[in-house]
């Protein structure tokens, strides 16, 4: 801060970054092409041009037409590197189909798309989001090929990545072809789990702890004496026909102790505790506790599964965002 | 048992960046390797070969996993041996054998080390330098054709350095081959626009083995050269055709000192010969390109009045001869107008010093010879009578053979007493010293008679065997006059070339070198000419030509007009260059009923209606009928061919869905 | 055979008043030999809609009201105990019909609705070790309160795609109602009904569906379609294999009604959302995946 160059240098790149955004507007699909893609030799490049030269000279100084031949052979070379450079990544078409949603501080995966429509594919494909890992891959013509790349999350919300690297030094390795492109891309990101102490549960609901039994549910629990007015198809028939005598069969349902993952029932900063509730979403899923979540303005009623998990987390990373991120729908 | 799915962990794969290099691009490079040293082997000391030898078979020892990585004192110790056998080889010594042998050297060492596709790209840019190398001992077209294939074996390994994926060599070599075919347009375009410049600093001179004659002659010189059948130079004449083979004497030197037994240059006794002007008459324009024989003498017709070459370094001394600065080293080529006979409005005279010297003779060498010559000068004949007294006596009593007797101290004595056969040399060496015994002025002229005319190309050869030597007598008011004694005794030798000039058994001696199969002669003609086309148009390939060519094709040479058809060439190139990523589009196929469909909606969008992407054809065209009414005839009849087409496989109505889309909005 | 659906289609319309769509909609479910989901609200005359289809049809009709204490032996039936013949006596649940109304089968628990979605895509079921054919044709017409109420199962995901068509009847016009206020009583309508075809016939119908035509430019566009929600980031997940299948079918069984042999876009997107609505999900949590749908259907050129 302060320090006038870093100024200087911070408003060079949000020009670029905006000279960029009008060049690649923000979509979840992007096709490459002539308006998106960048070519320009690298150090081997400039090594191969360099050697180029020591080539000529050789063939200029011994008037020795083949050898001269021989350099704009390889001038020509670098020509058609560069074209196809710009052929091997023209033509695939990146789309962003999904991120997996992550926990705070670990690497979230976004699911993209990647098609060729070349005749000879792609080669030596890198991707890579701005500080994340790279990722080689190789295309066939029309084949879509999805990949997941991970970029790494701070905290809880919607992670988006920012520009995606695409880039390509094939076929020769002296020529860079590269692109950045701007998807509409975001993963949710839940809170971190943090291990805290257990929620306290409000006797409010009037259920005791320890669960109750119901009556009637699909379980198997015994069988009791038959009474008149019990139906037929309850009737242990096996039983009657041991001459046992007649018997009706019982099922119940159980339903275990439920928990709240409510918000008055620890005291700690905001996101700690919903650290807190995503350690205890966690621990109750695992042991099979139904659980429900009380925030400020969501109920989620107790229930067991995946999918409660999910809605359970996806409602605690959406809580109380300091500027809500929505998705984006491309619909141009 | 599977972890809940927060505890799994995420695989991260790990960054790409100094990746080792997979066995099989080993096996590329060791290949390419050998391939492009190949060639080198045959031109550099033999030390260089072994020192290759065990860089590539520890490589591939280590390649099978037998042997592990040359350790630092491997390392240092191949690198002493090379360091020695450079000094052994060219002690202080610059010259391009030297360069190139220390090229070879780290190519061949920087195998044995080479671990990532860094420092295999640094062997495949080694691999250009020695690709160029190739070249500079070898120009022929099947040299060029091997550094092609080095070429493509580079660029197919080093494509392959880069590739992600399983493919087949085939494969491989095909795309690599792609990428020199598709290089190869604009390196022809470049070869012959881009100018040539002189060489930039002076090379090390390049010592060419002489071949030919030497600047003396003695008997049985030229009798090694008849069995050369190696090509001496060829000649292009501007009007196309030659002239006759009794002109076609291409004087190379003037031997006028007799020591008795060769005949040799004598130094510069002020050879201003013939002074006064000539009427230049029957000019002919050739050009040559000449074979590198180590000799400073280049070859012309008759009396070279002027000369041109790329390097200007040719005179015309005053034996009518063309002399290059240096010894031709390299093949040149110069253009010649020559003049086929001269006149003299008044009589060239010879000075008396010079006079001496051109009849000088040993005083003690063949007596026998100098007495006839003196006799015949004492009988009071006329310099012509003389000389056609000496004709008469070759055609009387002379032979013409390859396998002449050997001939002892006073070997014309011999010759013309004695065994009376002979060659060339035999012929023109008696002729001469008779003529000096006779007190005429007379020299032995070295050179090449006669050639083989190329139809194919139209082009003279003109081999080794073609050697010849004949005599230059000085006639009064004439000046020196050219006299082939050989004609006197085998004139077929002349009109037809050596082998009808022949008996039998010198036939077999020249067959065993020449072809006289007529379909090989036939292929023998084709290839030369190939080589002749290859030398014009390749190696010889110079400011000059460059000037004619593009003056013939673009109709001039300045800057502008080279700018403007390189800018379009290169529009060319680019659209050609489009039209290949659209042709290469395989799903970009649009139906052809699709792609009238597309015209109609052109046409729409200008009356204001466009398709909905997800609108079918049916509802756009309902949607547009409530507004135009007035095209429901025409809509409904294109939607129901549309429908008979893409729907119901009816594919034969695109004529006439074309035809109403072509007619819409009639 | 075409005078045939069209005089199904107007028994039924007449009773289901300003119901086109979805009476057509059904039928080309039924003719596509596919289940069918309706999802409403009660009294919007799902049974109506049941009854009458099996009237006209001539098919055996049952109907089963799912509850949460409703069994698996309930709707497949059990094995009694005959003490006088001293045997087991199979007593055929509800299933064995040739159309069973299973209402608000999002009530009963999962391991009900499972017993009976395996009996739809067997044709079969299994008791007590023994296997039973069920009778052909077999119609499974599905309700669902699609208001989520506590005390409800809501059907899974890969329970729905049993399911070749969901679709929801909805509020009828003001003027449909009206007539439906004036006429006769449906259900007395319903017993006047007579069958209008053979269950030959029917056969034959069914058969035909299979012989509609889909050209290579139809396929491209329900290629295009599926490709499209396996890739479009508003779809948590895209069109499996079987779904693409069942687009095909339904709208196929859609050209048949329309006394077509080959299939148009139009067939397709008519039965979109039927066929396709319940079997993506949107990256939202909404249930309604109309909107959805509709995203899908004006993003895919039709033409490629």
């Amino acid at each position: 801060m302060g320090n006038p160059l870093s100024n200087w240098r911070i408003a060079w790149e949000n020009r670029f970054y905006r000279w960029l955004d009008q060049r690649s507007p923000n979509t979840h699909s992007i096709t490459l092409n002539r308006k998106n893609l960048y070519t320009f030799p690298n150090v081997s490049g400039l090594m191969y041009l360099v050697i180029i030269v020591v080539i000529w000279m050789l063939g200029t100084n011994y008037q020795n037409n083949l050898i001269l031949a021989l350099a704009y052979l390889m001038i020509s070379i670098f020509i058609v590197a560069i074209l196809h450079a710009f052929t091997n990544m023209a033509g695939i078409t990146v789309t962003f189909a999904g991120a997996k949603p992550a926990f705070a501080g670990e690497p979230a995966a976004f699911t993209l798309e990647l098609t060729a429509i070349h005749k000879f594919g792609c080669d030596h494909l890198e991707l890579r989001w701005p500080g994340g890992d790279t990722q080689l891959v190789t295309l066939n013509a029309n084949e879509p090929v999805r990949i997941n790349l991970h970029a790494q999350s701070k905290e809880r919300g919607y992670l988006r990545p920012g520009r995606l690297l695409l880039q390509s030094h094939f076929p020769l390795g002296i020529i860079r072809c590269w692109t950045w492109l701007n998807l509409d891309a975001q993963a949710l990101i839940y809170p971190a789990p943090i291990a805290s102490e257990e929620p306290k549960h409000q006797a409010s609901d009037g259920k005791q702890e320890g669960g109750s039994r119901q009556r009637g549910g699909d379980d198997f629990s015994g069988l009791r004496d038959y009474q008149p007015g019990d139906p037929i198809k309850h009737i242990a028939w096996k039983q009657f026909a041991q001459e046992k005598g007649l018997f009706t069969k019982e099922y119940e349902a159980f339903n275990s102790a439920e928990k709240w993952l409510d918000w008055n029932s620890l005291t700690l900063p905001q996101e700690a505790r919903l650290s807190g509730f995503c350690y205890w979403a966690l621990e109750y899923e695992q042991r099979q506790i139904p659980y429900g979540l009380r925030l400020p303005g969501i109920t989620l009623e107790p229930a067991l599964g995946e999918a409660h998990l999910q809605a359970v987390l996806t409602a605690m990373a959406q809580f109380n965002l300091p500027a809500p991120v929505l998705p984006k729908v491309a619909t141009q | 048992m599977i972890k809940p799915f927060w505890q799994r962990t995420t695989k991260v794969t790990p960054a790409v960046r100094e990746e080792y290099l997979v066995r099989d691009k080993l096996a590329w490079l060791l290949i390419m390797q050998t391939v492009l040293i190949l060639p080198l082997l045959f031109n550099l000391p033999a030390w260089l070969g072994l020192a290759w030898a065990i860089s590539a078979s520890w490589r591939i020892q280590m390649f099978r996993g037998r042997w592990s990585a040359p350790g630092k004192v491997a390392k240092s110790l191949l690198t002493a041996i090379c360091v020695a056998g450079m000094f052994a080889s060219y002690s202080g010594n610059t010259s391009t054998e030297a360069m190139v042998g220390l090229l070879v050297c780290t190519f061949s060492l920087k195998l044995l080390e080479v671990n990532s596709t860094r420092d295999a790209q640094f062997l495949i840019f080694i691999g250009f330098i020695i690709t160029a190398s190739q070249l500079l001992f070898s120009q022929t077209p099947q040299a060029a054709a091997f550094c092609l294939f080095s070429m493509l074996l580079l660029l197919s390994c080093w494509r392959s350095l880069h590739l992600t994926h399983e493919q087949s060599p085939t494969l491989r070599l095909k795309r690599g081959g792609a990428i020199i075919l598709h290089a190869l347009p604009v390196m022809l375009v470049l070869f012959l626009v881009v100018p040539r410049l002189g060489p930039l600093w002076a090379i090390p001179n390049q010592q060419a083995a002489k071949t030919g004659f030497s600047d003396s002659l003695s008997p049985g010189d030229l009798g090694n050269l008849a069995l050369n059948p190696a090509p001496a130079f060829r000649v292009s004449f501007t009007n196309q055709t030659p002239p006759p083979a009794n002109q076609l004497y291409w004087r190379g030197i003037v031997l006028d000192g007799f020591d008795g037994r060769a005949w040799k240059m004598r130094d510069s006794w002020g050879r201003a010969s013939e002074n006064g002007s000539s009427i230049k008459q029957e000019l002919i324009d050739y050009s040559v390109i000449l074979e590198p024989h180590g000799q400073p003498w280049l070859f012309s017709l008759m009396t070279p009045i002027e000369t041109k070459s790329a390097t200007d370094s040719i005179r015309i001394t005053a034996d009518s001869l063309l002399m290059n600065r240096i010894p031709v080293a390299q093949r040149i080529r110069y253009e010649v107008t020559s003049a086929l006979k001269q006149e003299w409005p008044e009589s060239p005279q010879l000075q008396p010093l010079q006079r001496d010297g051109y009849t000088r003779l040993p005083l003690t060498s063949n007596p026998q010879t100098r007495a006839l010559g003196e006799s015949w000068r004492a009988q009071q004949l006329s310099d012509q009578q003389i000389i056609d007294k000496a004709l008469a006596l070759f055609n009387r009593e002379f032979t013409y053979t390859l396998q002449p007797p050997l001939l002892g101290v006073h070997s014309v004595d011999e010759f013309l007493f004695q065994s009376k056969r002979g060659f060339c040399e035999h012929f023109a060496s008696s002729f001469s010293f008779l003529l000096r015994a006779a007190g005429i002025p007379a020299r032995v002229v070295v050179g090449y008679q006669g050639g083989t005319w190329n139809p194919v190309e139209n082009y003279l050869l003109v081999r080794q065997s073609d050697a010849h030597a004949w005599t230059e007598v000085w006639i009064e008011g004439k000046g020196w006059q050219m006299i082939d004694p050989t004609a006197a005794v085998a004139p077929n030798r002349i009109e037809q070339g050596m082998s009808e000039a022949l008996n039998a058994s010198d036939l077999e001696l020249v067959n065993s070198a020449w072809q006289s199969s007529s379909i090989l002669q036939q292929l023998q003609i084709r290839w030369d000419a190939a080589n002749y086309v290859w030398q014009v148009w390749v190696l010889n390939y110079d400011t000059k030509t460059q000037e004619g060519l593009l003056t013939r094709l673009l109709g001039g040479t300045e800057s502008w007009r080279l700018t403007l058809w390189l800018i379009g060439l290169g529009l060319l190139g680019a659209g050609i260059f489009a039209w290949m990523l659209v042709r290469r589009r395989p799903s970009l196929a649009i139906r052809r009923e699709v792609k009238a469909i597309k015209k109609l909606e052109q046409k729409l969008e200008q009356c204001g209606y466009r398709r909905a992407q997800g609108e079918t054809l049916g509802d756009f065209f309902q949607r547009i009928l409530v507004s135009a009414p007035q095209y429901r005839a025409t809509l409904q009849n294109i939607h129901q061919l549309f429908v008979q087409i893409a729907y119901q496989n009816q594919a034969i109505q695109i004529e006439r869905l074309e035809q109403a889309i072509k007619q819409f909005p009639k | 055979m075409q005078s045939l659906i069209s005089s199904i289609i107007g028994q039924v319309d007449q009773v289901l008043l300003g119901k086109d769509q979805q009476v057509r909609l059904a039928l080309a479910c039924l003719f596509a030999e596919g289940h069918l989901l309706i999802e409403d609200l009660p009294g919007m005359g799902k049974t109506t809609l049941a009854h009458c289809l099996a009237k006209v049809l001539g098919l055996k009709f049952e109907r089963v009201q799912f509850t949460s204490d409703l069994l698996p032996a309930d709707i497949l039936g059990v094995a009694i105990f005959e003490r006088e013949q001293g045997v087991f006596k199979f007593h055929p649940g509800p299933v064995f019909t040739q159309v069973l109304l299973a209402d608000e089968i999002n009530r009963s628990s999962p391991k009900t609705q499972s017993a009976l979605l395996e009996a739809m895509e067997e044709g079969q079921v299994t008791i007590e070790g023994k296997s039973r054919l069920l009778p052909s044709p077999f119609f499974v017409i599905a309700t669902q309160n699609p208001l989520s109420q506590s005390g409800t199962f809501p059907l899974p995901e890969s329970q729905l795609d049993r399911f070749l068509m969901r679709i929801s009847l909805g509020y009828p016009s003001p003027a449909s109602e009206r007539m439906l206020f004036e006429g006769a009583d449906p259900r007395a309508r319903i017993r006047q009904m007579e069958p209008l075809v053979t269950s030959e016939q029917l056969a034959a119908i069914q058969e035909s569906v299979h012989n509609v035509k889909a050209s290579d430019s139809l396929l491209d566009y329900v290629q295009r379609l599926v490709a499209f929600t396996r890739s479009d980031v508003q779809f948590t997940y895209g069109l499996s294999p079987r779904g693409a299948l069942a687009l095909l079918r339904g709208a196929k069984a859609w050209a048949l009604i329309h006394n077509r042999e080959y299939l148009v876009p139009e067939d397709i997107q008519a039965v979109l959302l039927a066929v396709v609505g319940h079997r993506v999900r949107g990256r939202g949590h909404t249930q309604d995946t109309e909107p959805l749908v509709k995203h899908l259907r004006d993003s895919v050129n039709v033409l490629g």
